[in-house]
């Protein structure tokens, strides 16, 4: 074999061929070492594609493409789709277990939280309401169990503290005098999420303030806090401080003083648009528990 | 056929996710090994090992080991078939255009693959059957002493003569080949 020939080996190959090679008592021979790594080298990575009836097998359409790197299976795609109905229906819930614990997620959410409230504030603009666009079904409710996990834990703040259910409480929370597509817009949501869920906005303490860290207060605001009334949102860094600054009355303290404790959102907070949680409104600029 | 043992603790191997990690992490070996034994048809041959892998799959112990062991001890059975049959009559085959996959692979890929037989027949051609077995499921679909034994149908000390001599053979064979690349 000639230099030019000579084509580099993969280390687990020479390390199998040599093996052989002493275990058949040739360990030094450079000559059956080259042969038998050149029939190593035989070796195909590529999967081949599967006939139709391997195909069916593996629960994939019959088709000439490769089998997929991951080898979904029937029973997998379902599982996988009804994960991610699941996981779209507690998104919009602000429940989704996985994205609480997502600090861009939770700020997307105080975001369209603050979007929902803000409206509910005395003297707020009838805007519409973000959420309205949150196609969140009323049986959205069952994906919130992770959540009631979260909301135990968590530092997951809006999502979490409304997939425990302490946000829409219908009992603990009423909605402020704002009616109209946001009012709308909120029983929409779960039975948790109904228009209980619109309490008025949190206080900077209570609202997650967008962008604030997980788990910080923002994601549980503290009865205590308030929205300054006119206190535009702190300028949440994602956005909140675009909305118009409202006053925002004296809100009940989360409806479940779980709110604080289990990070919930201060209570109304709605999913807004597309399925996120509403911003509670203003950025806490100090936020309690923070 | 090797019978698969079944061994306490172990996960079985049962549903479809399964039958489709041990198709992803398998298929290529097979398909390597078949076509090292030359067989006429080795993409076929692998769906067939892999269609009769199927039913089995449940009674499998010792996870991808056991998955490994039993998948080649099915491929040695039909290359084994298939040599036979061969050794009886002509080979022939039906030539299907569109089953040709060739024609999806480039000049440079068919040489290569031409190449690769080629150097397959070189160095196993001068080899006696179970010489060529040995060295096809030890290099090719790197399987242990012990599997391999068990899928010939010999002891490990059996096997290990086996490549002795068939290591000997192609040193031997060694120098005649040269001049014939020459």
């Amino acid at each position: 074999m000639t230099s030019e020939n000579w084509t580099p080996h993969r280390p687990e190959d020479e390390e199998q061929v040599d093996g052989f090679l002493a275990e058949s008592g040739f360990p030094d021979d450079a000559g059956l070492r080259e042969l038998l790594l050149g029939l190593r080298s035989l070796r195909s990575a590529d999967v081949p594609v599967p006939s139709a009836d391997v195909a069916a097998l593996l629960g994939q359409a019959p088709q000439g493409g490769a089998v997929p790197s991951n080898g979904w299976s029937r029973k997998h795609a379902k599982k996988k789709g009804i994960a991610v109905t699941t996981l779209a229906v507690a998104a919009s819930l602000g429940v989704a277990g996985g994205a609480a614990a997502n600090d861009e997620f939770r700020r997307q959410a105080e975001e369209a939280i603050s979007t929902l409230v803000r409206p509910f504030a005395p003297a707020a603009p009838a805007t519409p309401a973000p959420a309205s666009t949150m196609p969140v079904p009323s049986t959205a409710a069952p994906a919130t169990p992770p959540a009631s996990g979260l909301s135990d834990s968590g530092p997951s703040p809006a999502v979490e503290s409304r997939s425990s259910g302490t946000l829409p409480t219908e009992a603990s929370t009423t909605v402020p005098a704002a009616p109209g597509p946001d009012a709308a817009v909120v029983p929409s949501r779960s039975a948790k999420m109904t228009t209980a869920a619109v309490p008025p906005v949190p206080a900077p303490g209570r609202v997650p303030g967008p962008g604030q860290p997980a788990g910080s207060s923002q994601a549980h605001p503290q009865p205590e806090t308030r929205v300054p009334a006119g206190a535009g949102p702190g300028a949440p860094a994602d956005g909140l401080a675009q909305r118009p600054e409202q006053s925002v009355p004296p809100s009940h303290p989360p409806a479940a003083g779980a709110s604080a404790q289990d990070g919930l959102p201060a209570q109304g907070e709605l999913p807004a648009q597309d399925g996120l949680p509403a911003q509670g409104g203003p950025p806490a600029t100090g936020k309690p528990g923070q | 056929m090797q019978k698969v043992n079944n061994q306490a603790g172990t996960p079985r191997l049962q549903d479809e996710g399964v039958f489709c990690a041990v198709y992803q992490e398998l298929s290529p070996a097979v398909l390597s090994y078949l076509r090292s034994r030359d067989v006429e048809d080795p993409e076929a041959m692998t769906q067939e090992v892999f269609l009769a892998l199927y039913p089995q799959l449940d009674g499998v112990r010792g996870g991808i080991k056991g998955a490994k062991s039993l998948v080649f001890s099915i491929a040695h059975a039909r290359y084994v078939d298939e040599h036979r049959r061969r050794l009886k009559g002509p080979r022939t085959t039906d030539y299907d255009p569109e089953a040709d996959r060739r024609c999806t692979a480039s000049a440079e890929d068919q040489l290569l693959e031409a190449e690769s037989t080629e150097n397959v027949k070189t160095l196993l051609g001068a080899l006696k059957q179970d010489q060529q077995e040995v060295l096809a499921l030890r290099i090719v679909a790197d399987l242990s002493l012990e599997a391999t034994a068990d899928i010939m149908g010999r002891s490990p000390g059996a096997i290990k003569q086996l490549q002795r001599r068939a290591l000997a053979r192609r040193r031997q064979l060694r120098p005649s080949l040269r001049e014939d690349a020459s």
